[in-house]
């Protein structure tokens, strides 16, 4: 009884129902055409068809709108589709810079003339290290005015 | 409120299955006592099924939001039981 705590037989049944009325819909309007009626009263029996089985198309998918939109409000709801948020798209490009060359730091990139620093010395007060970066920075393609404008 | 819209949509629809059921004979196309036409047999039977159809799935649809109602009614209830306990 207590399965599962969102049932959703409740959106399915409804359209589930609404379909079947769009396909009701369509063969009441087609009928007059299909076995084509004829003698006295024919005219307002393709008459109340056609009205007839336009206003339930009509009903039936608004219904079928209404309840497709009530389950994905319920999916949503319970985090099962995920919400676009509009900001959340484009990270911050210096913090995106920051945190890879907090990364990269430990790398002990080579410097410009190709003498990598040792490994003794670039431990100890980290200067070495900060040189390769700076000397690895210069050698990219986009200078550091670019950079800042991002 | 889509959730009304949804049920009061499956209202209409029964109760457009019911018209179809009785338009044979509100608009005299089927006399009373006279053999049934083609058109008329085929328009009750339409509308039989469209009616039962548009009922179950309204009464479905109640029943299941009745289901939620007690479910989120019952739920916030679960976490009290064992701290009274």
């Amino acid at each position: 009884m207590g399965g599962s705590p969102r049932p959703i037989g409740r959106y399915l049944s409804g359209l589930c129902t609404a379909g079947l009325g769009l396909f009701a819909a369509g063969w009441i309007m087609l009928t007059p055409m299909a076995f084509g009626y004829r003698g006295r009263g024919s005219h307002v029996v393709a008459l109340t068809n056609l009205a007839t089985g336009g206003g339930l198309a009509v009903v039936c998918a608004i219904t079928l709108i209404a309840w497709s939109v009530a389950w994905r409000r319920r999916l949503r709801a319970d985090g099962l589709l995920r919400t676009p948020s509009p900001g959340q798209a484009v990270p911050d490009p210096q913090q995106v810079l920051a945190a890879l060359a907090a990364l990269l730091a430990p790398l002990q990139v080579p410097s410009v003339n190709g003498s990598a620093p040792a490994n003794g010395s670039a431990s100890a007060d980290g200067s070495a290290s900060a040189n390769g970066w700076a000397a690895a920075r210069a050698e990219l393609p986009i200078p550091y005015g670019e950079e800042e404008a991002w | 409120m889509v959730g009304k819209i949804g049920l009061g949509g499956l209202a209409v629809m029964s109760a457009t299955g019911a018209w179809l059921v009785a338009a044979p004979f509100v608009t005299r196309y089927q006399p009373a006592g006279a053999p049934w036409t083609g058109a008329a047999g085929m328009d009750v039977a339409v509308g039989t099924i469209v009616a039962a159809a548009g009922l179950a799935g309204f009464l479905a649809a109640l029943a299941g939001r009745v289901r939620e109602l007690y479910a989120e009614r019952a739920a916030p209830a679960e976490p009290e039981g064992p701290a009274a306990g």
